[in-house]
């Protein structure tokens, strides 16, 4: 019988532990069984070549190597002592994304630990944020984030740490396979300038109700996505700016539009209204937060299936937003992405943004308008050992009710 | 053709059983009948062969093997436009119900959670929900007619495993049958022969399909059994062995479920992709393919070694594992008595199995009576085996019977498990000592 034990310490925050033990002698077997360890992660590499007209008027150019947004996922867990529950774990490092006012290399992303059953879950930790109801096809997280996420109104970076990610405690109730309620204390990170981080509190809440229906379940054209979501912050001061509560109401959905698995078509669009509170400019990202804000973001996907293997998947998308209180000071963007599959979870990807502010944004962020290439090569794998719990999400649980359970989400 | 190859096995059969008289006249009669079956049948054999080979004469005739068949001529998933849900299909090759009399079967390819253990369940594929499927017991000779119900997304088929049936009855999908569509009604007939311990499987991915879990005991009776004439047994017992990894089964049919969808809307929308399947008329057509572009999923495998090993991790016998073997409880036996026991490998593991204080013969194997019977008290069944064993009654007692892979008298890896039964004395009155159970050691 040999033991090979292993801790993996995270910032004191997490702690993992590895039990390996071959051969089931014990009487309490317990702290041998060896869990379902998933490990995946994503390598993204592009040239990005920008070219920004000013707030002033004048042309800036730019190119560069971007590795932002590689991540690194490591995810566990195992099955409780009473039938079909289980428990997991997932910790996940990301690159920063460039040109961010606190980006320093890696950052965690996620490190948290939850339960569940058939028809429930529960996930406390740090994770990504229930602030966003849809992902975009876009090549990086922060593509769209200005449109597609409600902002972090108690941090003046715009950074992804902030705006993604943060701590919850989060419940999750399907009442149908496809229909899940959940409902979240969230502590979004509080960051004022200088860069320090406040203290981890709870400063909001969030709730959500979705109907789910995987296209990979439901092959035919229809409606796969539709989902309500209230977010509430109750922002703290930072920047001279006052505690003050912030409401945002989410709505999405995503429609297959046809009926052909070898050549795919889907729409998605998510919208985002805040009601908002009196803010003196729209400077600073925190303030951004806090105004009062209407987003519309939408794609149309495309995947290139022929016998059913995907060889190109490309999307165009669009997106609005909107400030009313700023004499509907407000951005448009417009764009495309396109990604050719070189093997499997190797892919070559294209992406060209453009972005229009108007006068009053343009004077906030800096830029009038802004063309972006992105050329790059994407590296993504997933795999799992020792694979023993079952899926929740597979199609043996939503429509046979067998077999069912285990984290949902975990790799996100 | 065919009454001239049984009369070489008959032979060989019958000429080293020493208990069976050789030239014994029920043997005789049979061959007789079998003749006689055969010019009933034979325009039926002859009208159905003629379509595939474009030639009036029978098979057997033929001076030399041809070459000119068209590959997937005859299958329907090479034609477009059409769809296979619902469809009721009865391939060519039997004779018509008014001229032999069929002995009638209705089955469903069903999936359904099965309970291996107290405590775990795992999805599986089921004969008739079942795990094993249903044992057929037919005679000699019966025509057996099967209609099979596909009521999973999957494909499916039945292969009767050593039985001699007519090669459209085979079940191997894309070598001489379609595979069993989706709501297809698939009808087998064939003659149930040689007698003789046999069994059935699904045959479309074999590996999961078969040992999770389609699969059950045909057993074929004759009248003029030597084995029970040599050995006068009373009771026959029908042991299925099976592996079963719970986690590649669950995860596989899961994975393979969500890829029907697809498929099957493909073929729901009448324009089925052979290629999606990976089905080709011929080694040409698939070279085509891959140079076309088109990736073979064998591929991906290739990088994922763990993904292409099946772990079992319980082993059962008749669909349960030690000590739910209880369920079915012992096998019974009396001082002085004969039984039988036809031990069928369901699975694709190695299984060997001991019998406690105990030397019994082994009497045949595939189903065929040996030359000699063996006299053994551990035999292995190995993947697509029968043994046919025969215990007499001189110790009595409660004896252990269990697969000797000790690796696999475990439930999970914690031992004692997986493929264990008993051997009880029905006729003992008052004894020293009862077993009970134990299952952590
Ligand atoms: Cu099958």
């Amino acid at each position: 019988m040999s033991k090979i034990k292993t801790h993996l310490k995270i910032g004191g925050a997490l702690v993992l532990s590895l039990l390996v033990q071959r051969g089931a002698f014990a009487l309490e077997l317990d702290p041998a069984i060896f869990p379902e360890f998933t490990i995946g992660g994503r390598a993204v590499a592009t040239v990005n070549a920008e070219a920004m007209e000013t707030a002033g008027g004048g042309d800036e150019q730019d190119a560069k190597l971007d590795i932002g947004d590689s991540s690194l996922l490591l995810g566990f867990s195992k099955y409780l002592f009473k039938p079909g529950q289980y428990a997991y774990a997932g910790l996940g490092l990301r690159v920063a994304e460039e040109q961010r006012d606190i980006a320093q290399g890696m950052f965690l992303s996620q490190a948290y630990a939850g339960i569940g059953g058939p028809r429930y879950d529960l996930v406390m930790g740090r994770h990504r944020l229930p602030n966003t109801l849809l992902h975009f096809p876009v090549l990086r997280e922060d593509d769209l984030l200005d449109f597609s996420v409600v902002a972090n109104a108690s941090s003046v970076s715009s950074a992804e740490e902030d705006q993604v990610f943060g701590n919850l405690v989060q419940a999750a109730w399907w009442w149908r396979p496809a229909w899940k309620f959940d409902a979240a204390l969230t502590g979004r990170a509080e960051r004022d300038v200088g860069g320090a981080l406040g203290a981890q509190d709870f400063n909001g809440a969030s709730i959500g109700l979705a109907y789910q229906l995987p296209t990979a379940f439901k092959v035919a054209r229809g409606l796969r996505y539709a989902a309500v979501r209230i977010d509430q912050q109750n922002a703290r001061a930072v920047a001279g700016l006052d505690n003050v509560a912030v409401s945002s109401l989410l709505a999405a959905l995503s429609y297959h539009l046809n009926d052909d698995p070898e050549s795919d078509w889907a729409a998605d669009v998510q919208a985002i209204v805040r009601s908002g509170v009196d803010v003196a400019s729209l400077t600073n990202p925190a303030a951004r937060a806090r105004a009062a804000f209407t987003s519309v973001t939408a794609a149309l996907r495309y995947a290139h299936r022929p016998q059913l293997q995907t060889r190109w998947r490309a999307a165009l998308l669009a997106a609005w937003q909107n400030y009313g209180d700023f004499n509907e000071a407000n951005a448009l963007l417009a764009g495309a992405s396109y990604v050719y599959r070189l093997g499997s979870g190797v892919d070559v990807a294209a992406q060209y943004f453009y972005r229009r502010n108007d006068d009053v944004l343009a004077a906030a962020l800096g830029y009038q308008s802004d063309h972006r290439v992105q050329v790059g090569l994407v590296f993504a794998f997933d795999m799992i050992f020792n694979e023993s719990v079952a899926e929740r999400g597979g199609l043996l649980d939503f429509e046979h009710h067998m077999g069912g359970s285990g984290p949902a989400g975990l790799g996100e | 053709m065919r009454i001239a190859r049984l009369d070489r096995l008959d032979a060989a059969r019958c000429a080293a059983w020493p208990a069976a008289p050789r030239d014994d006249a029920p043997a005789y009669t049979r061959r007789d009948f079998l003749r006689g079956a055969a010019v009933l049948g034979g325009g039926a054999i002859a009208a159905g062969l003629a379509m595939r080979v474009s030639s009036a004469e029978p098979l057997a005739t033929m001076p030399v093997p041809r070459h000119d068949h068209a590959g997937g001529q005859g299958s329907m998933v090479f034609q477009s436009g059409h769809t296979m849900r619902g469809a009721r299909t009865m391939p060519p090759g039997a004779p018509a119900d008014d001229q032999v009399t069929y002995r009638e079967f209705d089955m469903t390819f069903e999936l359904v959670e099965h309970e291996v253990l107290p405590g775990v369940r795992f999805p599986v594929f089921a004969f008739n929900g079942q795990v094993p499927g249903p044992v057929f017991r037919v005679q000699e000779n019966d025509w057996i007619k099967v209609n099979i119900t596909n009521k999973t997304e999957e494909m499916h088929t039945i292969h009767w495993h050593g039985v001699d049936v007519i090669y459209t009855m085979d079940g191997v999908p894309m070598s001489n049958q379609d595979p069993v569509h989706p709501e297809e009604v698939f009808t087998y007939r064939f003659q149930a022969r040689p007698a003789g311990t046999r069994f059935y499987h699904c045959h479309w991915g074999t590996p999961l399909h078969m040992m999770s879990a389609l699969h059950g005991a045909f057993i074929i009776d004759s009248p003029d059994d030597p084995i029970r004439r040599a050995f006068p047994y009373t009771r026959d017992y029908v042991l299925m062995l099976e592996a079963f990894d719970v986690n590649m089964t669950r995860q596989g049919i899961d994975d393979l479920l969500s890829g029907m969808k697809q498929v099957n809307q493909l073929i729901a929308r009448r324009r089925p992709s052979h290629l999606a399947h990976g089905f080709f008329r011929n080694y040409q057509e698939f070279l085509k393919a891959i140079d076309a572009g088109w990736r073979p999923p064998y591929l991906a495998g290739m990088a994922n070694p763990a993904a292409a090993e099946i772990r079992p991790n319980f082993f059962a016998i008749n669909g349960k594992s030690f000590p739910a073997t209880m369920e079915h409880g012992h096998i019974k036996i009396r001082s002085g008595e004969y039984i039988r026991i036809r031990l069928i490998n369901g699975g694709v593991f190695d299984h060997h199995m001991h019998l406690h204080g105990h030397q019994f013969w082994k009497v045949a194997e595939d189903g065929n009576p040996l030359p000699q019977p063996l006299r053994l008290n551990t035999v292995p069944v190995t993947p697509g085996k029968t043994v046919d064993i025969i215990v007499f009654g001189d110790n009595p007692g409660f004896w252990d019977f269990h697969d000797h892979k000790e690796s696999q008298s475990r439930n999970n890896g914690v031992y004692p498990g997986g493929m264990i039964t008993m051997l009880e004395y029905e006729d003992m009155g008052e004894v020293p000592y009862v077993p009970s159970i134990s299952i952590n050691q």
